[in-house]
């Protein structure tokens, strides 16, 4: 084991008449990345708070390695959240490495030096009165350098430049790599974190919609393009998630693995009616589903698998 | 995204939570920063504003200036360094630490502070009695004190640092109370969470309040045994302190 085994059952979170979170079930697969996207409002920042013990739930519980990590010492050491806000108050760079020294065993202050020049943040410095992008790289090299078993990022990259980006996703992948936990990154923005999930866990509206293998989310977007009657007639008894028309041409995708759910003679029989195939990205599925206006959209997820990393 | 750099795998610690001594230990040492700086701006005013008032008003020596700070002024601001320690409640959580270590961290901080306040205002009235003497003046104490006079260093000690964890309790809770409350309801709550307190406090200690602006009359006589309930009282400020502070959800949009 690499991380904590993350378990929420039926959480629910308020804050006055805004329910954030509304009966949450999920796993957090251990020792893999686990991508939480979901829109604005979706409750991501506030799952992440709950898994933090930055706040308790409403209802519902949720446990590490079955223990409730509110308030929990051992737990809290363990787990690490980088919001995108910043939790520094009005320390410098300099203050805040040296209490993150001090309070967390497991935080590498050398490689967290490595990251503050790589992402070129500047040093002695008030974190408030960094720009956002800065605050953003230096809250993901503290998070990076926590080590934490549990390691959550929360909109982290917002405000960072394309290379600093790019940076961070290497660093992460690398030093993931060489020190296997479990890490949540939450984001609205998927194409360019999708390629490092291993899981997807997607929240719409305070629910689970879907949490399963990152692989198996790519198998199920599929997009059937071609003349509107054979489309329909293809598509007919699937769950249709989008539509688009152009003139007498549709593109209908579907939520459907292409070998199970189409079967494995999918591929001819499209070409057979003159149609064409294609998958379709996390990023473009996410957006099918939790548009509103899917055509015909799949039963939200209940509880999602929890297969463990191989 | 580009080829990440292969690195050797090396098997993660276990993390060990910090201890309340690590949580103090931090806390101090920006009291001391915020300690040291005051200082400085103490002696900055004695040699540019105290001394040429006392030359300009030799005749009216007498009274003991620094009793006056050191009674109220002294108090107030190891409050603010309570509210203080309060502020980082959220930062040091964000670092996995408990919300209950933060506060009993922030007591053993306080704690050490008002030791060195208490310690630094001795200083101060040797000072003053070294200013005065060269004008032929012995300062002369007004309020009711555990001690009779100002070379009683223990006791002048004992009691500005009782007081002034006090003061620092009360500054913690005040700013755990605006934290959970925001600005309307927190400075509503301020006879609860800061008058009241005090007031008891102060009574406990058997001084005068009116020395810090309360009408408060005293419950005892001057007498020994009031650092020793006021201690007591400060025992449980803390553990209103630390029950309070556990249940506090730190601030989160909800998105």
């Amino acid at each position: 084991m690499t991380g904590p085994e993350v378990v929420i059952q039926d959480v629910s979170v308020a804050f006055g008449r805004t329910e954030a979170l509304r009966g949450v079930n999920a796993r957090v697969a251990p020792g893999a990345i686990t991508g939480l996207i979901g829109r604005n409002g979706a409750g991501k920042s506030t799952l992440l708070a709950s898994l933090a013990a930055f706040r308790k739930p409403n209802a519902g519980r949720i446990t590490l390695d079955g223990q409730d990590p509110y308030e929990n010492a051992g737990l809290m050491a363990a787990t690490c959240l980088i919001r995108e806000s910043g939790d520094f108050a009005d320390l410098n760079t300099g203050q805040a490495l040296a209490l993150v020294t001090s309070v967390r065993s497991t935080f590498s202050r050398p490689y967290a030096e490595e990251l503050l020049e790589r992402f070129r943040v500047p040093r002695r410095r008030r974190i408030d009165k960094l720009s956002r992008g800065q605050r953003s790289a230096f809250g993901a090299a503290i998070g990076l350098a926590s080590r934490a078993p549990l390691t959550l990022f929360d909109e982290v990259y917002l405000g960072m430049d394309a290379p600093t980006r790019y940076a961070f996703y290497d660093e992460l992948l690398a030093d993931y790599a060489a020190h296997p936990r479990t890490i949540v990154i939450s984001s609205h923005l998927i194409e360019e974190v999708e390629r490092m999930f291993e899981y997807v866990l997607v929240l719409d509206e305070g629910r689970v919609l879907l949490n399963e293998p990152a692989d198996t989310l790519r198998q199920r977007g599929v997009r059937v393009i071609g003349d509107e009657r054979a489309v329909e007639e293809f598509v007919s008894g699937h769950t249709v998630i989008s539509r688009q028309r152009l003139g007498r041409t549709v593109a209908a995708t579907l939520f459907a693995d292409m070998g199970s759910d189409l079967g494995a003679d999918a591929g001819r029989r499209a070409a057979a009616k003159g149609l064409e195939l294609e998958h379709v990205s996390i990023q473009d599925l996410f957006v099918h589903l939790t548009s509103g206006q899917a055509a015909d959209p799949p039963a939200r997820a209940a509880e999602a698998p929890s297969k463990e990393p191989a | 995204m580009t080829a990440s750099t292969p690195r050797a795998h090396v098997p993660t610690a276990s993390p060990q939570s910090a201890s309340v001594i690590t949580v103090a230990g931090w806390l101090f040492r920006r009291n001391l920063n915020i300690l040291a700086w005051f200082a400085g701006m103490a002696v900055v005013t004695v040699l540019l504003i105290a001394v040429p008032m006392m030359q300009r008003f030799q005749a009216e020596l007498g009274p003991s200036l620094w009793e006056a700070f050191s009674t109220s002024g002294a108090g107030w601001f190891v409050l603010a360094l309570g509210a203080l320690a309060g502020q980082y409640l959220p930062v040091l959580v964000a670092q996995g630490v408990t919300r209950r270590r933060v506060v009993l961290g922030a007591g053993l901080a306080l704690t050490a502070t008002s030791l060195i306040v208490g310690v630094l205002i001795v200083v101060g009235y040797l000072v003053e009695a070294e200013l005065f003497g060269r004008f032929g003046v012995v300062p002369r104490l007004s309020g009711e004190h555990l001690f009779a006079s100002t070379s009683q260093y223990a006791l002048v000690v004992l009691e500005s640092a009782v007081r002034s964890l006090h003061f620092g309790l009360v500054g913690l809770l005040l700013s755990l109370a605006y934290y959970r409350y925001g600005g309307w309801l927190g400075t509503a709550l301020l006879p609860l969470t800061a008058f009241l307190p005090i007031s008891i406090g102060l009574a406990l200690l058997s001084l005068d309040p009116a020395a810090v602006g309360t009408s408060w009359q005293n419950l005892n006589g001057a007498s020994g045994v009031g650092p020793l309930l006021l201690a007591g009282f400060d025992l449980v400020l803390l553990a209103l302190c630390a029950w309070f502070g556990s249940t506090l959800a730190l601030r989160t949009k909800p998105t």
